[in-house]
């Protein structure tokens, strides 16, 4: 059970991140379109979304079996780019957000840039977990460990390599 | 050591992990609760109906004090001149409160927040604006900057422009409350029902305010009524 919950927010958190990613952005570049501001100037904005994806990336290909097979810390990740994901939809598309009837984006761009300090906060916490719980797994040890019976008895075949189970 | 160490850390991401759960969730539920708090509905019911009936009865008057004034018949000491303009400018106040935008939100028996906006900014360019201030506010000149000359308007000049600078600003604070109504405050239920629902008492400011004008109107009206003999 928990390993099939595991597996749903697992996946779950990456189509929410893509999505709070995408909806964030949306509302940040007509922010600075009509702020005529310099595009490059919102890749600061980004940076804690940079940062956790880049964590995701080394917990996928380091296998980090403690972080990436951590109900808790999966079912955070999907809360935070939901809650993420929900308030970039609400600036753009909640029908009682009065400030976005009155400019041509539709958008409530007061509503969204109040909540990105909140977001960051919450990104930045999300990697401070991920990194600590990185560390408290320790880093996977390469050993090969060679069976002498095995050797003897299946001697043309390739001798398999058998991972250290994670201490924690 | 390291195993300290690790257990430490174990610690602390949890912990850290724990943090953003519960700020989270209470973004997430402080969305909510802010979402149910602007999309409130208030139903005015039937009270409204009462308050019509008055308003329509007071316009009603200004428009029969209006209708009657005759400049052609007219046989007082008062400039004629002055009495036409001021006439003139009661019937175009009459015209602004008959506008068919007032109407429909009247006529309305629900309304969302939304409407509220629309309310006060019907309230402040065809009211405030085009009546109280384009057309009321030269009668409560005085000094040099006075338009009239009339002695009797002179003496109730400075009530006209007591009002007329109230209602100008009467309902700046729920414009702004209403145009900034995406932002949210980290307040307890019980504080933020007792101190302001944003919908239902931004609503009633602006209708006080809205009745407020038409009173003033009137006083204005009866006043010219006076003046004029009555007739």
């Amino acid at each position: 059970m928990t390993r099939i919950l595991n597996g749903l927010f697992y996946f779950l958190k990456f189509i929410l991140f893509v999505a709070a990613f995408g909806a964030s952005l949306y509302v940040m570049v007509k922010m600075y379109q009509r702020l005529d501001k310099d595009m490059l100037q919102m890749i600061k904005v980004f940076i804690p979304h940079m940062i956790i994806l880049l964590l995701f990336i080394i917990n996928m290909f380091a296998r980090q079996k403690v972080v990436t097979t951590n109900v808790f810390f999966n079912l955070t990740c999907c809360l935070v780019f939901f809650t993420i994901t929900l308030l970039a939809v609400r600036a753009i598309a909640d029908p009682y957000m009065i400030y976005s009837m009155k400019n041509e984006a539709r958008i409530d761009f007061n509503y969204f840039s109040d909540s990105i300090t909140f977001i960051n906060v919450l990104i930045y916490g999300l990697c401070l977990g991920d990194v600590f719980l990185m560390f408290s797994g320790g880093f996977r040890k390469k050993k090969k460990e060679v069976n002498d019976e095995d050797m003897h008895s299946h001697k043309d075949k390739k001798h398999i390599a058998v991972p250290v189970k994670d201490t924690l | 050591m390291v195993k300290i160490l690790k257990e430490y850390s174990k610690i602390l991401g949890y912990t850290f992990i724990g943090l953003v759960f519960g700020a989270s969730f209470f973004l997430l539920f402080i969305n909510f609760y802010h979402y149910k708090d602007i999309s409130t509905v208030i139903n005015k019911g039937n009270t409204d109906n009462t308050q019509t009936a008055e308003v329509n009865q007071k316009l009603q008057e200004i428009r029969t004090i209006t209708d009657n004034f005759n400049p052609n018949t007219y046989s007082g000491a008062k400039n004629k001149v002055e009495l036409m303009t001021i006439n003139s400018k009661l019937q175009l106040c009459l015209k602004e409160y008959e506008s068919e935008e007032l109407k429909e939100i009247f006529e309305k028996t629900e309304l969302d927040i939304t409407d509220v906006y629309r309310f006060q900014n019907v309230y402040q360019s065809k009211i405030v604006n085009n009546c109280v201030v384009t057309q009321l506010y030269e009668l409560g000149l005085t000094g040099d900057k006075a338009k009239f000359t009339d002695p009797d308007l002179l003496r109730i000049a400075p009530f006209i422009k007591l009002n007329a600078d109230k209602l100008r600003q009467d309902t700046d604070y729920v414009y702004k409350v209403l145009l900034n109504n995406g932002s949210y405050y980290f307040s307890s239920e019980t504080s933020k029902t007792n101190i302001f629902e944003m919908t239902k008492d931004s609503y009633y400011q602006i209708n006080n305010s809205y009745l407020s004008s038409v009173d003033f109107v009137l006083e204005v009206a009866r006043w010219f009524n006076r003046t004029v003999g009555g007739v």
